[in-house]
């Protein structure tokens, strides 16, 4: 009945049981908060997070981002 | 999350009620015994429409009924009257959150009618670490409702036993997948995979004209640099060459100074002299044709326009003779005055006479034939410019000529020196002795191959700087086309990264949509057996991928559509415990009626059985005493930990009720 404040355990649990990369893991986790903190809003603004995410992770990945 | 309490205030037949439930486990249940009628599924409809302003179990015979208490139509002819439903949760870390939803009436011909605004929105308070937050209003308010429990699940958590046996009727296999998404969280992954797209897309616009030509201008570069590497070797050996001519040049020249005979020392001697004479002349010469070229270079735009310059500034002339330019007056001026409503004059022109409608037809016309004055301001600035450029070409023609009389002059010169020089070969040569002789055939031969050398190295000068300069321009567009390439690189990488991650999100979504229906199917099939009298009857509960639900008869058949009332009501009791239980999603269940279609064994099975099925949530039942009978209170009796009784009773056209704690 709350509003939850974590990602369902099992979701993570899953994520983490995946084959997928570590990196690929790390970025649905950080985006399944983002879209957790923005549930129930009409018109969320997730772009800013999810490209911040996105670079922020391609970095780990060996990625040379240019700006 | 539990709920605390409940207060409600001239709410259909509570009057003014409030009730508390029970929380602490194992007596986390609430038992709310009324008679049929006496209000318990109005009290589910207050809980529904607190939050969703939706009385989503209403019998047919409250439809069209106001909802507010109608006992207090007296009282609202002197007074307005408030319904007030409240509902305070608490959630699992001890902080509460106060929901209301209220309406105002009066009465009006003998009714009692709603006092707008009559929509009703809700109000939330949220209790933080230090104090209570809000009140939030309106559509914020019920934002934050809709996130604590999404309107539509509410029927897996608050739900009618009456009606629980139609409940696979009117619930599609569809209805109970997407319920199964929102309870479990799964419906999170449908936005992050169309958030992740839309990322994607705008990624890919950014692409765009970032597709890199680095590779076809590195190997150009390679093509220049090697080619510039041939052109200076080239150089280096022409240049070996030219020194070696010029050195056996010299040495000839020695010889024919140091000669026995001084007629041919001193024509050699006047030839040095010459050479180098004639050097000085070649120098002149060049440093006129230099200017030349500078002098044309500066001039040469104004020389290939001058005719249209002319023609221009001849045009502009003459419309500033002719009094067309500058406009007598400038076209914001006159904008303003008939803004204004004035003359050129000052005099007023709004009126509607004859000498008003003049006067503004007279102050347009001006307006039009003012319409050009920026233009005219920006032609008669421009006319400066042309004079200026006009004039700086005057004396060009003059210029040309005087560097032209002077290039042809020394050029004369030269010519002369060089018959000279001819002429004193020619003298040498015919010289008796035949040593001299070929002295002057040789310094000849490496004179003229110093010359001819000499042009070669010019000419391979200017490819060497030819190629320096494109080497110099190739090398900026790389350096710009790499940083291109890596952008697009980045954006590659971004792009495929948001595809993993989209494949990632769809099979972990499809994984744990699949483990959730298996365990649902696992517990609701065991819970089913455990609860029904037919246990010999029934193989188990069966739930395909698409959630449509399975009855398998013990001979093989299906047998949902034949299960009595009583066996359905158990079906989904056993189905909404089980996706509760799996879900995760912790919400108290109240259950209305929950026993009302089963016989006196089975009932007995059910209350015995269903709280270890529900263990750790909140549970209010809200029973008949038909229903509450001495087997169940019993079975119960280690997890009630409250108990109401419903009092009701008629007053004038409506009817009141109470609600009395009796443990």
């Amino acid at each position: 009945m709350e509003k939850l404040s974590s990602v369902n355990r099992r979701i993570l649990d899953t994520i983490e049981e995946s084959k997928f990369p570590d990196d690929v893991k790390a970025l649905l986790k950080a985006l399944l908060a983002i879209e957790l903190k923005n549930f129930g809003d009409k018109n969320p603004r997730y772009g800013e997070d999810y490209d911040r995410i996105l670079k922020q992770l391609a970095k780990v990945k060996g990625f040379q981002e240019d700006e | 999350m539990d709920i605390d309490y409940i207060r409600m205030k001239n709410f259909r037949q509570y009057v003014d009620v409030k009730i508390e439930f029970a929380r602490t486990s194992p007596r986390n249940f609430t038992v709310i015994q009324g008679a049929n009628g006496a209000g318990k599924t109005n009290l589910l409809n207050a809980i529904t429409w607190c939050l969703f302003q939706d009385e989503k179990h209403v019998d047919s015979k409250y439809k069209g009924l106001p909802i507010v208490n109608t006992s207090t139509l007296d009282r609202a002819k002197e007074e307005l009257i408030d319904l007030i439903v409240e509902i305070q949760f608490v959630q699992s870390d001890g902080k509460r959150v106060l929901i209301t939803r209220n309406l105002r009436y009066r009465e009006a011909g003998g009714k009692l009618v709603e006092v707008p605004p009559s929509h009703a929105p809700p109000t939330v308070m949220r209790e933080t670490e230090r104090d209570w937050v809000g009140p939030i209003y309106g559509d914020d308010a019920q934002y934050v409702i809709n996130s604590l429990l999404p309107p539509s699940i509410e029927e897996y958590f608050f739900f009618d036993g009456e009606r629980m046996d139609d409940y696979f009727r009117e619930n599609t296999g569809k209805d109970i997948r997407s319920a199964v998404f929102e309870i479990s969280q799964l419906e999170l992954f449908e936005t992050l995979i169309e958030h992740l797209s839309r990322r994607k897309n705008e990624f890919l616009k950014l692409t765009r004209g970032l597709s890199s030509q680095a590779e076809e201008m590195r190997v150009d570069l390679e093509i220049q640099t090697r080619s510039l590497e041939v052109d200076k070797e080239q150089l280096e050996e022409l240049s070996k060459k030219k020194n070696e001519a010029e050195l056996l040049e010299r040495e000839f020249s020695e010889k024919l100074k140091k000669s026995s005979l001084e007629h041919i020392q001193h024509l050699e001697e006047q030839r040095v002299m010459l050479d180098s004479y004639i050097s000085q002349i070649q120098g002149n010469i060049e440093n006129l044709e230099s200017d030349r070229l500078e002098l044309l270079h500066l001039h040469m735009p104004v020389i290939f326009a001058y005719n249209p310059l002319l023609k221009t500034k001849a045009l502009i002339d003459g419309r500033r003779e002719a009094g067309l330019i500058p406009p007598l007056y400038q076209a914001i001026f006159i904008k303003n005055l008939l803004r204004k409503g004035k003359c050129i004059c000052g005099s007023d022109i709004t009126e509607k006479d004859e000498y008003s409608s003049g006067r503004r037809k007279k102050v347009g016309a001006f307006l039009e034939e003012s319409e050009l004055s920026d233009m005219s301001t920006e032609l008669i600035e421009s006319n400066i410019h042309i004079q200026e450029m006009i004039e700086s070409v005057v004396g060009f023609p003059e210029e040309v000529v005087s560097i032209d009389k002077k290039l042809k002059n020394l050029q004369g010169l030269k010519d002369e020196k060089n018959d000279m020089l001819k002429k004193i070969s020619q003298e040498i040569k015919q010289s008796n002795i035949e040593n001299i002789k070929s002295w002057e055939e040789q310094r000849q031969k490496y004179s003229q191959e110093k010359d001819q050398l000499t042009v070669q190295i010019a000419l391979r000068q200017r490819d060497i700087e030819r190629r320096g300069n494109i080497i110099r321009a190739r090398n900026s567009e790389l350096k710009r086309e790499l940083k291109k390439e890596s952008k697009y690189e980045s954006l590659l990488r971004l792009l495929a990264f948001c595809d993993e991650g989209m494949t990632c999100a769809e099979e972990v979504k499809d994984s744990i949509m699949k483990k959730i229906k298996e365990e649902v199917e696992e517990r609701a099939s065991k819970q089913f057996l455990a609860l029904i009298w037919k246990k010999e009857t029934y193989k188990g509960l069966v739930i395909d991928d698409d959630y449509n639900i399975s009855i398998p008869h013990i001979s093989g058949r299906e047998a949902l559509g034949t299960l009595s009332a009583g066996e359905r009501q158990v079906c989904a009791l056993s189905f909404m415990a089980a996706l509760n239980s799996v879900s995760g999603f912790k919400v108290p269940i109240i259950i209305d009626t929950p026993l009302g279609r089963i016989s006196r064994e089975p009932r007995k099975n059910i209350a015995e059985n269903l709280p270890n099925y529900l263990k750790g949530t909140q549970v209010a039942l809200l029973v008949t005493e038909e229903e509450y009978t001495p087997e169940v209170r019993k079975a119960l009796s280690e997890k009630v930990g409250k108990t109401y009784v419903i009092n009701f009773w008629e007053k004038g056209m409506g009817k009141m009720a109470e609600v009395e704690l009796v443990k």
